[in-house]
């Protein structure tokens, strides 16, 4: 009798449940990353935070407010207006032009396979822990957004349509500085470039011309160009080693780079390299932008680099000027590196956006 | 009564268990030190002019980097356990200096542990690990590809007095004078050590003696030899040679 009644007081409880699922408000939906072939096959997994989860409703939200102006104090400046779509992700400027036509410190650096930075460290100087810290600064940095949290989630929040993408994206109506970063950081892991012509090397579909070879072999090769070292192989099609190091730019530092983060002098002078992928669309290079053609940046490693306490080991040639390349492996040295930029990345990207 | 007698049955059944699992579980913890002639070399001191090798050069260490594989156990039985397949030490990544690993295996049965510096050829294939891939650990093509067993780099003061960089790489020896017809020396290295444990935990101590890479048994002059070491078939001979006098692994077992 007594088990009789345990019974239908179970049913009872699982028939409640069960009315209440329909109910249950959907949450988002989560996004499918596609990860080209040479990276699940070269490459372990990108890097994911527990508590930023991609989903189509995060990405459209970031990639929204990419775009968005009202982010800035004075309207004038969104994220895309230094990271352009069409320059991979980067500007054509040395540094970029903030609120108030102010100039930046340091180059817009291109965003791209960002998810694949395994040691999320961002920035040239490594300063930000990670893609949703790094989103975080430019709002309120005095020369680039000048804006502050409150005013942007408040002007967010008084708009027609933001409130319901959040909720959607988030499960919150409440708009503030952490989900906004959130959301660009989704939005950026999933700016993937990898259709490159030499991708397509890799993968078959196309040859190298003999220019092409002979630079890869520039490339590669320990007593030419030695570049591998720091920006990778076919094995590393990220073409970085996302690592920190003093390329021989200067003697004496205006800008001391990683030092400034780690408190550390035998960091000074230390940058992040950048991905090789997409030269062709993101000059000037180096962190301040110095080096307005690929031409220029391989004059430096050949002959231009200058000593100091904390040049990497690995510009060996330091005390001769550089590698010293001639002039037909520099010629073929850039042929190989303009293969690594993909003529479609950031195609499509943020039309339809304010 | 029903109650007791089940926490009873109960508590002898996890005695027993505890006692079978101290019998046939070994805890390592595996510790990667380095050291130049017996003093430890630390991370923070990195970029000092600090060490003296035999040949009289000073010099910096700003980048260490190294490679063990096929760490395993070799039993009393003749049998082999594998510990961990591959592992990559960097001096300045705290996470990779050391490594908890378990195994299945009573302290009794251990004979020792032996793992190699480098890879052997047939685990040394090109681009098959992504994890190595992605700190860019390749050795190129044109070389063999594969991977690199080691990376030394650092500073040190040359005839005239001024600091020039040194790449003292490690891989597998490669004669590569007919580019089209690549001859190989193995450059891997085993290394090995007894283990008389006495209790399920150990505690194992790899230590690298930098300094002995310049020394026995042939003296290095970074003077002469100091960059492009990966593509030169003698030197990596050479740095393979002195190796074998470089690690040293202490066993303590609590």
């Amino acid at each position: 009798m007594r088990q009789g009644v345990y019974l239908l007081l179970l049913i009872g409880f699982l028939a409640a449940c069960k009315k209440d699922d329909p109910e249950t408000v959907q949450g988002p939906t989560p996004y499918t990353l596609e990860i080209p072939s040479l990276f699940a096959e070269k490459l372990i997994a990108p890097v994911f935070p527990a508590n930023n989860p991609l989903t189509e409703e995060g990405v459209a939200l970031g990639e929204k407010l990419f775009f968005d102006k009202r982010l800035s104090l004075d309207g004038n400046i969104s994220c895309a207006s230094c990271h352009m779509p069409q320059q991979a992700f980067s500007d054509r400027r040395a540094v970029s032009l903030g609120i108030r036509g102010q100039e930046g410190e340091r180059n817009a650096m291109p965003i791209f396979n960002l998810a694949w930075n395994y040691d999320d460290r961002f920035n040239w100087d490594g300063k930000a822990l990670s893609l949703e810290e790094q989103a975080f600064r430019p709002v309120t940095h005095p020369k680039e957004m000048g804006n502050n949290w409150i005013n942007v989630a408040r002007t967010l929040q008084e708009d027609a349509e933001y409130p319901d993408l959040f909720e959607r994206a988030f499960g919150i109506r409440e708009i503030d500085s952490i989900v906004i970063t959130k959301a660009l950081a989704q939005f950026e892991r999933t700016l993937i470039s990898a259709q490159a012509p030499f991708d397509q090397f890799l993968l078959g579909q196309r040859n190298l011309t003999s220019r092409q070879e002979n630079g890869l072999a520039v490339f590669m090769d320990e007593e030419r160009g030695d570049c591998f070292h720091c920006h990778g192989n076919e094995n590393n099609p990220l073409w970085t080693d996302n690592d920190f190091h003093n390329n021989g730019l200067d003697t004496d530092f205006a800008d001391i780079g990683l030092g400034a983060v780690t408190g550390d002098p035998a960091d000074n002078g230390k940058f992040r390299t950048p991905s090789l992928r997409n030269l062709t669309r993101s000059a000037p290079y180096m962190h301040d932008g110095r080096f307005q053609t690929l031409e220029e940046v391989v004059n430096h490693y050949s002959e231009g680099l200058k000593p100091s306490a904390t040049i990497d080991p690995l510009m060996k040639k330091v005390n001769q000027g550089g590698v010293q390349l001639s002039p037909q492996d520099k010629a073929d040295l850039i042929a190989f590196l303009r293969s690594l930029s993909d003529p479609n990345f950031g195609q499509g990207i943020g039309s339809g956006v304010e | 009564m029903i109650l007791r007698n089940c926490s009873l049955f109960l508590l002898c059944l996890l005695m027993a268990c505890t006692k079978s699992e101290e019998e046939t579980i070994t805890e390592f913890e595996l510790h990667f030190t380095q050291s130049w002639s017996g003093t430890p070399i630390s991370s923070d001191a990195l970029n000092n002019v600090q060490f003296q090798n035999e040949a009289g050069e000073k010099l910096t260490i700003e980048r260490l980097r190294y490679l063990l594989s096929n760490i395993h156990l070799q039993l009393s039985n003749g049998t082999k356990i594998p510990l961990k397949a591959f592992h990559l030490v960097n001096i300045q990544k705290e996470e990779s200096l050391k490594k908890t690993l378990t195994t299945f295996v009573a302290p009794k049965d251990i004979e020792a542990v032996s793992m190699l510096f480098g890879f052997e050829n047939e685990t040394n294939q090109d681009g098959i690990y992504p994890d190595l891939n992605a700190v860019s650990w390749n050795v190129p093509r044109m070389l063999g590809g594969g991977y690199h067993f080691m990376q030394l780099d650092g500073k040190f003061k040359n005839k005239m007095g001024a600091l020039a960089p040194y790449n003292f790489h490690a891989i597998r020896a490669v004669d590569k004078t007919d580019p089209e017809n690549l001859i190989f020396e193995d450059s891997f290295f085993e290394i090995e050590q007894p283990i008389e444990a006495t209790a399920s935990r150990i505690r194992m101590s790899i230590d690298m003696d930098v300094s002995q890479w310049f020394v026995n048994p042939h003296l290095w002059f970074l003077e002469s030899d100091a960059t492009s070491l990966m593509p030169n078939f003698e030197a990596q001979k050479r740095i393979a040679a002195n190796g074998k006098s470089v690690f040293s692994i202490q066993i303590e077992s609590y």
